[in-house]
């Protein structure tokens, strides 16, 4: 492997969550790292995700504004990189958290060569043979809205969703109660409504996904949820206790 | 959880491994009907519509399940609550269901599995197709309970039924799903309710049509048509070889299969000259490998296997032999299919 150029995106490592002293690589490549950066942090809705996630991320680019985020790739993809460096970082930063996090916690789970992780801020980073291969906030994401940042088009899934429901309107009324009660949370109770519980409820409801007819796990995602709390454990209180086993000077 | 009733059947090979989560499900649906169930000003039509799909579905449950997810007061509060407001719940929620819409999207699905979308998207998609039919036959049972006629509904929801029990095929990626979901109904259910008991049918249709699927994929004897094998004497040498592990050269035999559509190929190599105690099958779309495929399951000379998430099947040589010693019929079935793919040969 050759040092990186000052002209390269520095990818760096974060802790393995499963094997204590072991520094896994975020990601195999500057396409594959800049690709994630674009799909997950600058990809409206899960974007704003990591607003809550890592605010200084803010400080960057209006992440609620989608020019300035096509702009911020655009940007990235002619630099190779190097331009995207200090989200990128914040990206990282959050990931290796994460991981921490799950080793503290042991909310982590390998399957074959995979190893998932979950962190206190709902951070979701699949390890494949020691190396990142993404990170991002299981269900702030929609899977037709990363298919339509890597292609431009609309992906083969899903199509309309959801149409049981004859009201076209409900996610902007869904959206302006939730502003509402969202003006009232600390950043904290922002960062566990928003990100964490909706991110251990996505895993947990994935789980069955997960599972083939055979009754074999398919991904790594699907053992996550043994180790994870269950919905019943996860109150705000359970929660800010496991932020404070994980915080520096928590008890591990 | 092995006793056999209309709901659970031990025969069905995630319910025999017992990787089915009943208590997942119920503690994420519990979990979320205490979030819809909390006092809000007005009754707002969506969310009155989520609690009384919910708290059917809670109904029908095994009550141990509940008692497992830590909620058994709160169910208690929430439930007599809900009783008490039935007609103002079944009155704002009445207007919300919309099976045209569903059949649309029911079709749209299957349109997607012949696509080629893969398993898991598939299964997360059908899942939540069952769950939004599920949600609109608990709400016409409370509707009913509160004295309300929703005649329209129950007719566009027999549409949907309808559909379903002819493409029950097409919930069979969310076949694990439906495996918890049944194992989370209670077993006396027509008997404490007979109409509740009537908004599970759904799942007792495709139950039945799973173990009808894994049947027809069961190492039993093939009898359908018959594939020339002049090369099968080969597998008694025990000499082959993983076809992705070997470079295509003089002296490999290949086999190759196309799928009834003609859609799809699969390909087995064999090397004569090497020994190996498995052998793998290639399946592809096009020129990629058919990883859509992957959780199908696949049944060579009678020989169950699963695609995996590369595309690939999987058997041990002395199963084949096995087979072949048994006079099996070395046909090709894979799930998605009903019938056997047809086998082309070439000599490499």
């Amino acid at each position: 492997m050759h040092p990186p150029s000052p002209h390269e995106l520095l990818r760096g490592h974060l802790p393995h969550p499963s094997e204590a002293g072991r520094q896994a690589p975020f990601f195999h490549s500057t396409q594959a790292a800049l690709h994630h950066l674009r799909d997950h942090v600058l990809t409206a809705p899960e974007c704003e995700g990591w607003m809550v996630v890592s605010p200084p991320i803010n400080a960057h680019l209006d992440l609620t504004d989608g020019r300035q985020r096509a702009a911020y790739v655009q940007a990235a993809e002619q630099s190779g990189g190097p331009s995207a460096q200090p989200v990128f970082d914040l990206y990282r930063q959050a990931a290796a958290d994460a991981c921490r996090d799950a080793a503290t916690l042991n909310w982590h789970a390998t399957l074959g060569r995979d190893t998932v992780a979950l962190g206190t801020s709902g951070v979701f980073v699949l390890l494949e043979d020691g190396c990142v291969q993404t990170a991002y906030l299981p269900g702030q994401g929609s899977a037709e809205a990363v298919q339509t940042s890597r292609t431009g088009l609309p992906g083969v899934l899903p199509r309309d969703r959801g149409l049981m429901r004859r009201r076209p309107d409900r996610a902007d009324r869904e959206r302006r109660a939730q502003d509402q009660r969202e003006g009232q949370w600390s950043d904290q109770e922002r960062l566990y409504y928003r990100v964490y519980r909706p991110a251990v409820q996505f895993i947990r409801r994935r789980y069955h996904s997960n599972v083939g007819l055979d009754g074999r796990v398919r991904q790594a995602e699907g053992l996550l949820k043994a180790v994870l709390p269950t919905m019943s454990q996860l109150s705000l209180d359970d929660w800010r206790m496991c932020r404070a086993r994980v915080s520096p000077g928590g008890t591990a | 959880m092995s006793a056999s009733t209309s709901y659970v059947r031990p025969g069905l090979t995630a319910t025999r491994l017992g990787t089915c989560e009943p208590d997942l499900l119920v503690d994420l649906w519990l979990d979320r009907l205490l979030v819809v169930a909390e006092p809000a000003e007005g009754l707002d039509p969506d969310r009155a519509y989520d609690r009384l799909a919910l708290w059917g579905r809670l109904l029908r449950c095994r009550p141990e399940l509940i008692r497992n997810a830590g909620g058994s007061a709160a169910w208690n509060e929430v439930h007599e609550r809900t009783r008490g407001q039935l007609p103002d719940l079944a009155t704002a929620a009445s207007a919300v269901a919309d099976p045209d819409g569903w059949l649309r999207e029911a079709v749209s699905l299957a349109d997607t599995c012949d696509d080629g979308a893969l398993e898991g998207d598939l299964a997360e998609w059908a899942e939540q197709l069952l769950t939004d039919l599920d949600d609109a036959d608990l709400v016409v049972y409370a509707s009913h309970l509160a004295g309300l006629d929703c005649a329209a509904l129950e007719q566009g929801l027999e549409r949907c039924y309808t559909w379903l029990a002819d493409n029950a095929d097409r919930f069979f990626s969310c076949g694990v799903f439906v495996q918890a979901l049944g194992q989370a109904m209670r077993p006396d259910l027509a008997v404490v309710d007979l109409d509740l008991a009537a908004t599970a049918d759904k799942f007792i249709v495709l139950l039945d049509a799973l173990e009808d699927a894994e049947t027809l994929i069961a190492p039993s004897p093939i009898t359908v048509g018959s594939l020339p094998t002049p090369e099968w004497p080969l597998i008694r040498q025990g000499s082959l070889a993983m076809a992705a592990d070997v470079p295509v050269s003089a002296g490999l035999v290949r086999r190759r299969w196309r799928s009834p559509d003609g859609g799809y190929r699969a390909l087995l190599v064999i090397d004569p000259a090497v020994e190996v105690a498995s052998v793998r099958l290639n399946l592809f779309r096009g020129d990629e490998s058919a990883t859509e495929l992957a959780g199908a399951a696949v049944s060579l000379g009678g020989c169950p296997a699963l695609v995996d998430a590369n595309g690939h099947a999987e058997w041990a040589v002395e199963d084949l032999l096995r087979a072949e010693r048994e006079g099996q019929v070395f046909h090709l079935l894979v799930s998605r299919w009903s019938e056997p793919w047809t086998a082309e040969q070439e000599a490499g």
